[in-house]
């Protein structure tokens, strides 16, 4: 390896794999991250990349895909990932690409550099990449998107991952009363900068180790900017397809285009397009449809599964399991503002209470892998090894006796009702927690009213979804007063930690610090967390080319159809 | 779902023929002639097994209805263990349904019994008070017949949320019109009749005469109606737990759990069957109860 | 008849606008919840906060009813329709026209863009259904009717009745794990796209079945009730006793006067397939009417509540307007 202008960061991750101070993996996604070639940094672990499966042996055909047609016009708006972002990604790129082991890749983009601080970021764009209409995908492009992304007028969740590196709050005015109000803006104008026709910077004001997975939220798609922002049927993109036919709640298909930029030899997962089209159609929320739907193969394959659909699928000789593991979880959080929940024995005997490795089958089918009450799954890169949290009836009701509760308490506990397994999930652990005293009622409510009070409900059980990094969910959830901490937890040693994680390089000293953080979770934590879902979905054996996403993602290149 | 409203009056519209005269006849036999229609006493019969099951649901050796049997799971069909076998969640199939009777049969006849009271009342006043009074109960109950019945439960019970006591409210407040039409039909009739008029003449309170003077006469019709009404609101209730805006769990709720094990009806069939045939037996008990006394109060 | 016709609808017209006023309060009761909705589950409080001070949610329910009311009649601006407030709403009608249901905070689109085409695969379900059940239930209710306690009209009774107490949602879930899982011979979803190896109309056969089933057996039911109550009418009666044949009789005299009962409740049943049609379409993912409302409703999308609701309440109004001109016009007696 040529180390000549090579990140210093990147020199110290060799050094602590060497040490033995981090693994493999965490190697990869961090060097990866930090600009060194994928291959590369496959080659320095002595792995080679992992090749998606064979290209297809088969051409032509109609792939359709049982799904929900949400609205798919504001791409920069999206919040449903698995539905809306999936059809978009066939025709519209992005700069990145996440793989299912967390390794970032380079997509439309070449590559990219961060300098020794972390603060800038150079991103060079591909050269060869075209829109369908012939013209140049160039750094003006990538602009005109990155601006618009980051525009708080836009209202993309982008800007929540970049806030601090990107924007700053600046004086806006004066509200009513005369108290000055902000709003969010570039922190300097060259925050985004066009350096040539291929080169774009990013100028932060923090250090940001995360930008180019960051790059693949899959808001921030590349969007042709005479399209204006709107995504509809014949868009240009500069993907392998092209929308032909959307309505939404019903269906929306892609046609293959022509002369695809990412051949199997420019990068890893391109090549193709193998089908002629994709059809995505909205099967709607009950679970047995999309039973149905396989069952009469109307769809050869769903984009999101339940739990409770597995053994129908299962039973089905024509169907494959695909499954990867991921940080999904339910989290049984309590409001330690609000009593009991503000006696941290009250938490620690509701931890006791369950039985996690239960939840696997009665949630989950045994599509999950155990939870340690701590959130930070076993499969993310900086994950801290912490103790299983074992039941121990007696123990509880001890601590429930010396908080006050001797005969135990009656509670309730708000959960959504639009996901499935985590009211299988609350259902099994309101019926353990009988044994230790607490008399939990179930408040099952619509998902639109759930998130109206999902931060002040004293006792509800949110649905996170998968983040490559286990600091990410902390930061997010636990951290003192930031939006998303719905649990009002605040622990002054806890938010001294995650800031030092955050400023740690060194990966194998940051899972030091993330083991700690863990322990504190499961000691004192503002919740029950039993287990992890596993992204999971079936596709017709016909289908080949695919593999599971972790976030539900379709790369539609790949896949193609058997006659 | 069925159209509550609209259904039982209808039925009394094609019927035709029931007249004040009849239900004056009709009236103190009804009850004891029952034993002769064979149709009522089978529906009778269905109500009364799942009356008593509900009712001696904590003497019989069953486990919890919410209690989870997580090895069961694997193997949830009948067997030693649980006679029906157990639901997605592990939970005993026969205890769930036995303890369910107990939530449909309180939950049912408490909701059309308060919309049979308000109703009744609103009837009886609008009869009674032809005129101002009549109008604003008529015009109100206009208002929400107009609402095709489904589509006025998804919506209120989507904005206020599901729970036993709101989908109570949600059924009287669909009903209550329905029944005040056919009680305010009935009470125009009977205002005219000459019982009333020596009522007034001895002048009885207004309501004294509403009470016990109109109100018993229109037990006929009424008796029919409020057997067919449980019947749809036990389906009703069903409905709306397969729609997920039902009771909540983990409360065992029959339709509910058909919802819930509608996605392993391909593999585990019973899961779903059971309780299904549960709710059709008990909503086919009502349905032939309110026909047998149907055909008793017309055979005269 | 014309001035019976006006009182009628300008009743119907006053029902209406409560109707929708009682829509109204359900759904917006909780103002907050207004603001939160339109921004959909991530916004942050302070986005909530300043949405529900731009739109003037604190104002009376009726302030804000007489607003709503004058968006739908062209006379006010949407005031979701405005750049101002980021949220990326916009009608290609403009902010202001007539029938301007607002934004469907669900599909993302104006309710109108999905309110129509709805309705229309729904009145196409609906249609092929009601084609079905009223001449089938008209047949066999006649048939029963003609000969009370026969073979035919004990099966009626016995197979109306249980049809009638099997919920429709039962009906559905084992029809389509019977056909279209086991037996493999149909769809076992109506998604109503092609091409999928199952035609069309081949996607209809089931949600129409299950319609078709659950009501055909309380409409025949009604028939036979009123076909023998004609029967035992004196004209009817003194025209077999002077020996026309009976088939004529029931032919020329008695089936017009049977219809004139179950008349209004076969209307009715439009009415109720509006309903009806919400736990089919469920079922078998139908992109109609029913099945949006439900998805409207349980999402909180409060604009298409309101749209679905009104146009809901505008059909069932309409064909008890049609019932009582029809009912007028089968009825001497009701022409008094």
């Amino acid at each position: 390896m040529p180390s000549g202008n090579e990140n210093p960061n990147i020199r110290l991750l060799r050094k602590e794999l060497a040490e033995g101070r981090i693994d493999r993996r965490e190697f990869l996604r961090f060097a990866t991250l930090l600009g060194m070639a994928v291959p590369a940094a496959y080659a320095f672990v002595g792995e080679r990349p992992i090749r998606p499966a064979a290209a297809a042996s088969a051409q032509g055909g109609t792939l359709r895909l049982g799904t929900r047609v949400k609205s798919l016009e504001n791409p920069a708006t999206y919040s449903w990932g698995g539905y809306d972002s999936n059809v978009t990604r066939q025709v519209c790129e992005y700069l990145t690409l996440t793989d299912r082991d967390n390794v970032t890749h380079p997509y439309l983009l070449e590559k990219w550099d961060a300098s020794p601080d972390l603060k800038t970021w150079t991103l060079s764009v591909r050269r060869n990449v075209k829109w369908h209409n012939g013209e140049d995908f160039t750094a003006d492009d990538v602009l005109w998107n990155l601006r618009r992304l980051t525009d708080p007028a836009v209202g993309s969740s982008f800007i929540g991952l970049v806030q601090d590196f990107l924007l700053k709050p600046v004086p806006d005015g004066t509200d009513k009363a005369g108290k000055p109000e902000t709003k969010l803006a570039w922190w300097d104008a060259n925050a985004i900068e066009k350096v040539d026709s291929h080169t774009i910077r990013l100028n932060g004001r923090v250090p940001q180790v995360a930008i180019p997975e960051y790059l693949f939220h899959y808001p921030a798609l590349m969007l042709y900017p005479g399209d204006k922002g709107v995504f509809g049927a014949g868009s240009q993109g500069t993907g392998a397809f092209t929308m032909t036919d959307y309505r939404i709640g019903k269906i929306a298909a892609v046609r293959a285009a022509r002369n695809y930029w990412a051949t199997s030899e420019t990068t890893s997962w391109g090549g193709g397009p193998y089908l002629d089209e994709i059809q995505f159609i909205d099967l709607g929320d009950n679970m047995a449809t999309g039973i149905s739907a396989m069952a009469s193969h109307q769809v050869d394959g769903l984009v999101v599964t339940d739990p409770s659909q597995a053994p129908a699928l299962q039973a089905m000789p024509s169907f494959q399991l695909y499954k990867v593991g991921s940080a999904q979880c339910a989290v049984l959080r309590f409001h330690v503002d609000l009593k009991p929940w503000d006696n941290a024995n009250v938490r620690m005997a509701m931890r006791l209470g369950l039985e996690n490795a239960a939840f696997i089958e009665l949630a989950l089918r045994g599509l999950g892998t155990l939870g340690q009450d701590c959130h930070v799954a076993p499969v993310l890169p900086d994950y801290g090894k912490v103790p299983d949290i074992e039941r121990n009836v007696a123990k509880a009701k001890e601590l429930l006796k010396e908080a006050g509760f001797p005969n135990g308490f009656d509670t309730e506990l708000a959960v959504p009702s639009d996901i499935g397994w985590i009211v299988a999930q609350c259902q099994a652990a309101v019926e353990q927690w009988k044994a230790i005293g607490a008399r939990v009622k179930l408040n099952v409510m619509p998902g639109a009213e759930y998130w109206d009070v999902w931060t002040k409900v004293p006792f509800g059980c949110t649905i996170w979804y998968h983040r490559p990094l286990g600091v990410m969910l902390l930061n997010l959830a636990y951290r003192t007063g930031v939006p998303w901490n719905e649990s009002g937890y605040s622990n002054p040693e806890f938010d001294q930690l995650l800031n030092q994680a955050g400023g740690i390089l060194e990966a194998g000293k940051r899972r030091e610090v993330m083991q700690k953080l863990q322990e504190i979770l499961q000691q004192d934590g503002p919740m029950a967390q039993p287990v992890f879902a596993e992204s999971f979905t079936f596709m017709d054996k016909k289908v080949s080319g695919f593999s599971m996403h972790p976030t539900n993602y379709v790369f539609g290149n790949r896949l193609s159809l058997a006659a | 779902m069925r159209p509550t409203p609209l259904r039982a009056p209808s039925d009394l519209a094609a019927g035709a023929t029931i007249g004040v005269e009849e239900i004056a006849t009709a009236r103190p036999s009804l009850l004891k002639r029952l034993p002769s229609s064979g149709v009522a006493m089978t529906g009778l019969g269905i109500i009364l097994f799942w009356a008593i099951l509900a009712l001696i649901a904590p003497l019989l050796p069953l486990p919890s209805p919410t209690a989870q049997d997580y090895l069961a799971i694997a193997h949830p069909g009948p067997g030693l263990h649980h006679l029906l076998g157990v639901d997605p969640l592990g939970r005993d199939t026969l205890s769930r349904l036995v303890w369910g009777a107990r939530v449909v049969l309180v939950v049912a006849p408490l909701s059309v019994l308060v919309a049979y009271i308000v109703g009744a009342t609103m009837g009886l006043l609008a009869g009674f008070y032809p005129g101002f009074v009549d109008a604003v109960i008529s015009r109100t109950s206009d208002v929400i017949l107009a609402f095709p019945v489904v589509v006025l439960y998804v919506v209120l019970i989507a904005a206020v949320g599901a729970s036993a006591l709101n989908i109570v409210v949600a059924v009287v407040l669909a009903s209550a019109p329905a029944v005040s039409r056919i009680v305010r039909g009935l009470a125009m009739q009977l205002v005219r009749q000459d019982f009333v008029a020596a009522a007034h003449l001895r002048r009885e309170t207004a309501l004294f005469i509403m009470a016990i003077e109109i109100l018993p006469n229109c037990r006929g019709p009424l008796i029919t109606d409020f057997c067919l009404r449980l019947g749809y609101t036990v389906i009703t209730i069903g409905t709306l737990g397969f729609l997920g805006l039902g009771i909540p769990p983990p409360s065992p709720d029959w339709g509910g759990m058909v919802q819930e094990a509608t996605p392993m009806l391909t593999v585990f069939p019973e899961m779903a069957l059971f309780p299904v045939i549960a709710l059709v037996s008990l909503v086919l008990g009502f349905n032939l109860l309110a026909d047998g006394l149907n055909e008793l109060s017309r055979a005269d | 008849m014309p001035g019976f016709l006006f009182r009628r609808s300008l009743t119907l017209l006053l029902t209406l606008v409560a109707a929708s006023f009682l829509v109204f309060s359900i759904t917006e009761f909780s103002p907050s919840n207004v603001a939160r909705e339109t921004l959909g589950a991530y916004a942050l409080p302070e986005q909530v906060h300043l949405l529900y001070e731009k739109l003037q949610l604190g104002d009376p329910l009726l302030v804000r009813y007489v607003r709503w009311a004058g968006v739908l009649l062209g006379l006010r601006k949407d005031p979701l329709d405005n750049p101002a407030l980021g949220l990326a709403i916009h009608d290609p009608n403009g902010p202001r026209y007539l029938g301007n249901f607002g934004y469907s905070t669900l599909f993302r689109v104006p309710v109108n863009q999905i309110i129509w085409n709805r309705l229309g695969n729904t009145a196409m379900l609906a249609g092929i259904a009601f084609a079905i059940i009223v001449p089938l239930s008209m047949l066999l209710g006649i048939l029963a009717g003609m000969r009370p306690g026969s073979f035919l009209d004990r099966a009626l009774s016995v197979a109306s009745i249980t049809m009638t107490s099997m919920p429709e949602y039962a009906i559905g879930v084992i029809l389509a794990a019977i056909f279209a899982v086991w037996l493999k011979v149909l769809p076992g979803t109506s998604p109503l796209v092609g091409g999928t190896g199952w035609p069309l109309p081949s996607q209809f056969v089931l949600p129409v079945a299950v319609l078709v089933l659950y009501d055909s057996g309380y409409v025949a039911r009604m028939v036979r009730a009123s076909m023998i109550d004609v029967l035992n009418r004196p004209f009817v009666r003194t025209a077999i006793l002077k020996g026309l044949p009976r088939r004529r009789v029931i032919l020329r005299h008695a089936l017009r006067n049977a219809m004139i009962a179950p008349f209004t409740v076969i209307l009715l049943q439009i009415n109720w397939l509006i309903g009806g049609v919400v736990v089919t379409e469920t079922v078998f993912a139908y992109p109609g009417f029913g099945r949006m409302l439900l998805q409207a409703s349980l999402f909180g999308d409060i604009a298409l509540i309101e749209a679905a609701t009104l146009v809901a309440l505008v059909i069932a109004m309409a064909t008890q307007l049609l019932s009582d001109i029809g009912y007028w016009l089968l009825d001497p007696q009701a022409r008094t």
